[in-house]
């Protein structure tokens, strides 16, 4: 079953106060039906904010919020039927199993048990839970856990999923796993917005958004906001003390790191190999590090963390 | 409607994890009815006749006052496990979720409070049919104000640990001064005085009457009253739940 085509998500000027200051300043992007796109920001930016405003926790104090063509701020009710939401940390009942859980979550969609017993073992499945079913949450793993937080998400299959760092405190692989399921929810349609700290989600995400101070400061493809950013190329070498010399010579800014000497780059990938073939030194070791979260939030003055304001 | 069923359904299933809650919840009610009221039988109230007979109505309000309270304690955990988001983000109605979760925690209160039933007889009671069909229609109306107060209580706390503590102050006076223990009319002036604002002296009242025929309090006015302290801390609980996303 696939989410209705046309249910994107439209956001107009947005603005959420508190007490006299904007949290949230004139905040608008629209995405389109199908499409992931990765919300990213300093702790503090306004991320968690945003997505209390779009999945309706919060009413915001001016602007407009269309969820599926339905008008969230003045109909929210039937704007979170098209809603499915994975918050940063648990929202599941841990002393039920995965399937009352998941039961109940059918019932408040309005369904009936036949709808239940016949959507459930497909959102099961298709998550890789289905062995798991009858456990109860408080003795799943961390990873299992989050994959049945995206499955309530996706009883009644709605069209938009916010996921407020689904990822966190999983390790890599969990993840790696975890990303690639949502790259499925979005090839069947749903439109998703993520918000994450993992340059990776960044990259692989249709469109990233960048906010700061509660303003939206870019909306781009990845490889748009890095184009032309630094990147850096390390190299550990039989003699750095040389290669530094004549890395300096030669015009590239070079720095020291520990054991090893940082080249920074524009598209390091294209860049190391013509560096390792001109080295009048052997290289025991070249790493290249595209620019990554940092480098974007900093080249459009995102305000560092411990000074932000939300 | 579904909706409210499904919330009553797994708030029976998330008490069917703890059954020992049942035998344990029994406990205080028994000792009240046969060790205090065997106390007080034979001295302070040996002019009420049959005082044990008298109190069951009492210890009927008391276990579900407490079981009524317990279970909205379930609204502060919801919130501390976060699962309250995921129904506030759900496509259900605010209004149905308060009519479910007063009417879940009135069902849970009745359920732990029926196995004192059988009781009644060895406390000088006969219940018939019809004795029971009222006594049992007074403990539902009770049940169902008894949630909605505790709800409307528990809803501003985040912690399982902090509610119990206020609860607890805000039960023991609601007992003391419903005439659960002793006759209102052998209480002072200002006790009899302050009863009249509490909602389980009208439940009590009832009960008693459907188990013994005499009421102290016009049952009409009981129900009408406890109807009223229904809907007023029902529609407390709404709003609360409207505000509570902001919070």
């Amino acid at each position: 079953m696939t989410p209705p085509a046309g249910a994107g998500l439209a956001v107009s000027r947005l603005t959420f106060l508190r007490g006299r200051r904007a949290v949230i300043d004139d905040v608008g992007f629209n995405l389109a039906p199908g499409t992931l796109t990765a919300l990213v920001g300093r702790n503090g930016a306004g991320k968690t904010t945003l997505f209390s405003l779009l999945s309706t926790l919060l009413c915001p104090h001016a602007g407009t919020i269309q969820l599926a063509g339905v008008d969230a701020v003045r109909d929210p009710g039937l704007a979170r039927r098209h809603l499915g939401v994975v918050f940063q940390s648990a929202a599941l009942e841990p002393r039920l199993s995965v399937e009352d859980n998941l039961r109940f979550m059918a019932s408040c969609r309005g369904m009936r048990g036949s709808e239940a017993n016949a959507a459930l073992p497909g959102i099961l499945e298709e998550l890789d839970i289905a062995a798991v079913a009858r456990a109860r949450i408080d003795t799943l793993s961390g990873g299992e856990r989050r994959r049945v937080e995206l499955a309530r998400a996706l009883v009644g299959r709605p069209p938009i999923l916010l996921l407020d760092e689904p990822t966190q405190g999983l390790d890599p692989m969990a993840r790696q796993a975890f990303w690639t399921r949502m790259r499925a929810q979005v090839a069947q349609g749903h439109t998703v917005l993520c918000a994450t700290h993992h340059v990776e989600e960044a990259r692989d995400a249709d469109r990233v958004l960048l906010l700061d101070r509660g303003r939206l400061r870019a909306s781009s493809s990845w490889r748009s906001l890095t184009q032309g950013l630094r990147g850096v190329i390390e190299l550990v070498t039989v003699d750095n003390d040389k290669s530094l010399a004549w890395l300096v010579q030669a015009g590239w800014r070079v720095e020291r790191g520990e054991g090893c000497l940082r080249v920074a780059a524009v598209d390091v990938a294209a860049q190391l190999p013509a560096l390792l073939c001109a080295m009048p030194v052997a290289v025991v070791r070249a790493e290249a590090h595209p620019p990554g979260l940092e480098a974007v939030l900093d080249a459009f003055g995102a305000e560092a963390e411990g000074t932000a304001c939300a | 409607m579904r909706m409210i069923v499904a919330m009553i359904w797994f708030d029976l299933k998330r008490f069917g994890q703890s059954p020992w809650r049942i035998l344990f919840g029994l406990t205080q009610p028994l000792l009240y009815l046969f060790v205090l009221g065997a106390a007080l039988r034979s001295g302070t109230y040996a002019e009420v006749a049959d005082y044990q007979a008298y109190l069951y109505p009492g210890i009927l309000g008391l276990a579900l006052m407490f079981s009524a309270v317990s279970a909205a304690v379930g609204i502060v955990h919801e919130r501390e496990v976060g699962f309250f988001r995921a129904l506030l983000v759900a496509p259900v109605p605010r209004r149905h979720l308060a009519v479910g979760k007063v009417v879940a925690g009135a069902v849970l209160a009745f359920l732990q409070t029926l196995p004192l039933l059988p009781f009644a007889p060895v406390a000088g009671l006969g219940l018939t049919p019809v004795s029971l069909t009222q006594l049992v229609g007074a403990m539902f109306l009770s049940a169902l104000v008894f949630s909605a107060l505790g709800l409307a209580l528990a809803m501003p706390f985040r912690s399982v640990l902090v509610f119990p503590v206020v609860s607890n102050a805000l039960l023991l006076p609601m007992l003391f001064l419903s005439g659960a223990l002793y006759p209102l009319d052998l209480a002072p002036d200002w006790i009899q005085l302050a009863a009249r604002f509490d909602p389980a002296a009208y439940g009590i009242d009832l009960m008693r009457g459907a188990v013994s025929g005499q009421f102290a309090i016009a049952p009409g006015r009981s129900v009408l009253l406890l109807a009223l302290c229904l809907l007023v801390a029902g529609v407390w609980v709404l709003a609360r739940l409207r505000r509570a996303a902001e919070q």
